[in-house]
């Protein structure tokens, strides 16, 4: 039997893309396929998503893996043009204020500044890193958009008292659904800046962000404008390899 | 071995300070690029430009010491003539020091 499957597998002239085994030199399949060449898309055609569409990626979240079965993730969907551009514009406003704050290179608060980032960073060096640091800068300069004009947006809600560490399980949830868009030709792109409308009550409210729920990460959704999506150069990272007692390093 | 120091895990860098921070670049090949802007439109550290009239259009990267280019490649991505690539990761240094890091490599089907 594992004979007959092998000579079947060697065969790999008319195999490629195959789901469901491996042979050596075998080209990339499907899934791998949509891993790969899945990029962040920031420009999207107005043409709206079909809602089934937005509603069969929504299931591909439903049966994400979650510690303990605990399914810590709360949808909400706003397909609400208008909507969307007062959220752009509240957190644009969020994005200024920390600039002001925070920006020691041309803001009027100066070397003042500099001691704020300083400390904040030190509180925030997840939030403050330098790339979201620059980024709230072109944020509030006007430079980045948050949801990119994607016609709809999935916001993720995480249940705080989910299993484990319910941030895992809510990462995992979305992955599944922007994979899910991307194989069905949609762009998507993820938006941890809609962080920002936990500040203040007014989207929070009317959201329903509240005791458990804290609004982690949003996934913009659209059609993109011309063909974002293709395969990268990416760094190697340096991996431990432990095997019969001795550590090899891989890259 | 890649590991970080003391000195280093308490020291906060100065993020546009170009002697200790690496922010990413990209390498655009002025025979390749044709100047259709869309790697300008989707760079999400507002680092790419169009310069140039007629043939001579290409894109560029912004004449900044740190760009906030984060080396995503989304506009080698994006740009189907293959006229751009980023040359390297960011390392902003000392407390986020990149580590266990090597060249940046396409997909390898082992
Ligand atoms: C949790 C998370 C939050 C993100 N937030 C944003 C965001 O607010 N704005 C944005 O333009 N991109 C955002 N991104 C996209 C990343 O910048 C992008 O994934 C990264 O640069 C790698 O590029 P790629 O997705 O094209 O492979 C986010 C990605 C993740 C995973
Ligand atoms: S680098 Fe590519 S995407 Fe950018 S302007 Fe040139 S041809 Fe267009
Ligand atoms: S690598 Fe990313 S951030 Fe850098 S220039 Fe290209 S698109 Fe912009």
């Amino acid at each position: 039997m594992v004979e007959n499957v092998k000579a079947e597998i060697s065969d790999s002239s008319n195999r490629a893309g195959e789901m469901y085994g491996w042979y050596e030199g075998m080209e990339w399949n499907p899934v791998e396929k949509v891993i790969l060449e899945r990029r962040s898309v920031r420009k999207y055609k107005d043409e709206q998503v079909p809602e089934k569409l937005v509603r069969r990626i929504l299931e591909a979240g439903r049966f994400a893996p979650s510690a303990g079965n605990s399914q810590p993730w709360r949808f909400v969907v706003v397909r609400d043009g208008k909507m969307l551009e007062e959220m752009e514009r509240y957190v644009r406003l969020r994005c200024r204020i920390l600039k002001f704050l925070l920006d020691w290179e041309g803001g009027p608060l100066g070397r003042l500044a500099w001691l704020n980032s300083q400390l904040c960073i030190r509180l925030m060096p997840n939030e403050l890193h330098p790339i979201p640091y620059g980024a709230i800068r072109l944020i509030a300069e006007g430079k980045l958009k948050l949801f990119h004009g994607a016609p709809t947006v999935i916001l993720i809600l995480m249940d705080r008292r989910g299993v484990g560490k319910p941030m895992v399980d809510v990462g995992i949830c979305g992955q599944n659904m922007v994979l899910a868009a991307h194989s069905l030709g949609l762009g998507t792109c993820w938006v941890g800046f809609v962080e920002l409308l936990n500040f203040g009550t007014k989207w929070k409210k009317k959201l329903g962000v509240k005791w458990p729920y804290r609004l982690m990460e949003g996934i913009a959704l659209g059609y993109p404008v011309g063909q974002p999506d293709g395969m990268i150069a990416r760094e190697l990272h340096e991996i431990d390899w432990w095997e019969e007692g001795r550590k090899r390093t891989v890259f | 071995m890649a590991f970080l120091t003391l000195k280093e895990t308490i020291t906060i860098p100065t993020y546009d300070n170009p002697e200790t921070c690496r922010a990413g670049s990209v390498t655009v090949d002025r025979e390749k690029c044709n100047g259709c802007g869309n790697c300008v439109l989707i760079c999400p550290g507002a680092c790419l430009y169009l310069a140039g009239v007629g043939k001579e259009r290409k894109a560029h990267m912004v004449d900044k010491e740190v760009p906030d280019c984060m080396s995503c490649n989304d506009c080698a991505a994006i740009c189907k003539r293959g006229a751009i690539q980023a040359d390297h990761g960011y390392d902003f240094g000392f407390f986020y020091k990149a580590l266990h890091r090597a060249e940046m490599v396409p997909p390898r089907n082992f």
